[in-house]
């Protein structure tokens, strides 16, 4: 059962080769094997969110996936969001807003925000919101996040109510 | 929350995934988002899981013969996004919207989830609803009202492998609306229902309305239908089908909610499927 399976893979643009059992999620890959450990492994099985990274373009639950099917891929986590550069407009919008409180949902949520804004440099409402409600933040209320959201694509920004 | 042990297997053809299909314990493993739960949590055990995403054809999104043709591996997101099943299903489009997270949809399949059958599942309504036919490989093409069994079963054989779903073209002049209750957006629903609508000269000529969460596997509405076709595309119209709604399916399921909440809430849900594919016919009073 211990039988091992060559995957080779982009990850924040070096590429990678690991032999690594079928049951390994590539979540594990990431954290495990590559050191990559600024993707947060929640819930386990696709609620949280907090896995989020972008594969080949895409938001994926990274313990939705094993390794082996990532074969092949390109794939961006947070460490590798803002390449060499310094970070992102998604990651000083969430600084700017305090869009995060013990920041172990914010790897996911920059990675999706990260995947919506280069699919759409300009969404709606409601596709940043369809996009938030794949997250949870148990400290945020949410609320930060989705200006963070709305001052990365260039809207204004909501005051708080008094 | 890590997986079991299993054989892993990823065949580039159909008649190479049926042969790897053929041991005990082998399943199919496409988009994953409902399977990779199931496995990391353990509720579920296979012997191998042979991984059909590679093989060449099954993302297959076209029209042909006046048939919408939805491969194995075409991600809800793909269909989504898509202006031919826009245009050829908006019932599907208007319920994937409704389907999972982003990050789900990006991975899970359509196909995927007729096959997983779960009671509460959106896109086995929509299924129904269409007529769509589930296509399987080295066998018939076996009607949507005949897929279903009770919860978690199809009838794709074990050992077989669903390849495409297809959906008939709508034909001009239709809309699709589609509407749920549940605990939390994105969440499997309570009780959601899809209905598209072809409305031509100002009346309803062509009506279909499924919902699922009700009982163990999707319910096409006829009753409901029935009390649309016809009639003008306005509130009266809705109202009417609300009610006979109603009438026609008694919900024994109780997962998560009560039968008698989804009894309560169906004619609910049913008008404001309908008030979402006919907007302009204005919101009925309850």
């Amino acid at each position: 059962m211990s039988e091992l399976l060559p995957v080779v893979l982009t990850v924040n643009g070096v590429p990678h080769t690991a032999a690594v059992p079928p049951r390994l999620l590539l979540a594990d890959l990431l954290r495990e094997h590559l050191g990559l450990t600024g993707t947060h492994l929640g819930c386990g099985h696709g609620t949280c969110g907090s896995c989020t990274v972008v594969l080949d373009g895409e938001p994926v639950r990274s313990c939705l996936m094993l390794a082996v099917q990532a074969d092949g891929s390109s794939v961006t986590t947070v460490e590798g969001v803002a390449g060499d550069g310094p970070i992102t407009p998604v990651q000083q919008a969430i600084n700017d807003n305090h869009g995060m409180q013990c920041g172990f949902c914010t790897p996911g949520v920059v990675c999706s925000l990260t995947a919506l804004l280069d699919a759409d440099p300009a969404p709606s409402d409601e596709a940043i919101t369809d996009t938030l409600d794949g997250h949870l933040c148990r400290c945020t209320g949410y609320q930060n996040i989705v200006k963070a959201a709305r001052q990365a694509a260039g809207r204004p920004v909501p005051e708080v109510a008094p | 929350m890590k997986p079991p042990h299993f054989e892993y297997r990823r065949p580039s053809t159909v008649p190479e995934a049926l042969a790897d299909l053929a041991a005990p314990g082998a399943r199919v493993l496409a988009g994953g988002q409902s399977l990779l739960p199931l496995l990391n949590q353990r509720l579920v055990d296979v012997g191998r899981l042979v991984d059909v995403n590679r093989i060449t054809g099954l993302d297959r999104l076209t029209v042909d013969d006046d048939r919408l043709h939805v491969g194995a591996t075409v991600r809800q997101a793909t269909a989504l996004r898509s202006p031919v099943v826009a245009a050829a299903a908006p019932l599907l489009v208007a319920a994937l919207a409704r389907t999972g997270h982003p990050q789900v949809r990006s991975r899970g399949t359509v196909l995927g989830s007729l096959c997983h059958h779960d009671p509460a599942a959106e896109l086995p309504a929509v299924a129904l609803a269409l007529d769509a036919g589930i296509v399987v490989a080295d066998g018939p093409t076996v009607p949507a009202a005949e897929f279903f069994g009770a919860a978690f079963e199809t009838a794709v054989p074990a050992g077989g492998l669903a390849v495409a779903v297809t959906f008939p073209v709508a034909p001009p002049g239709t809309r699709a609306g589609f509407a749920e209750i549940g605990r939390k957006a994105k969440d499997l629903p309570l009780v959601a229902v899809g209905a598209q609508i072809t409305v031509a000269d100002g009346r309803i000529v062509a009506a279909r309305v499924a919902a699922t969460g009700l009982a163990a596997h999707p319910q096409r509405m006829t009753a409901t239908e029935q009390a649309l076709l016809g009639n003008p595309a306005d509130g009266p119209a809705i109202a009417a089908a609300a009610r006979a709604a109603t009438g026609e399916i008694d919900p024994d399921l109780t997962l998560r909610a009560s039968a008698g909440y989804r009894r309560r809430v169906l004619p609910a849900v049913v008008r404001r499927a309908l008030d979402d594919a006919l907007p302009t016919a204005g919101a009925v009073a309850a």
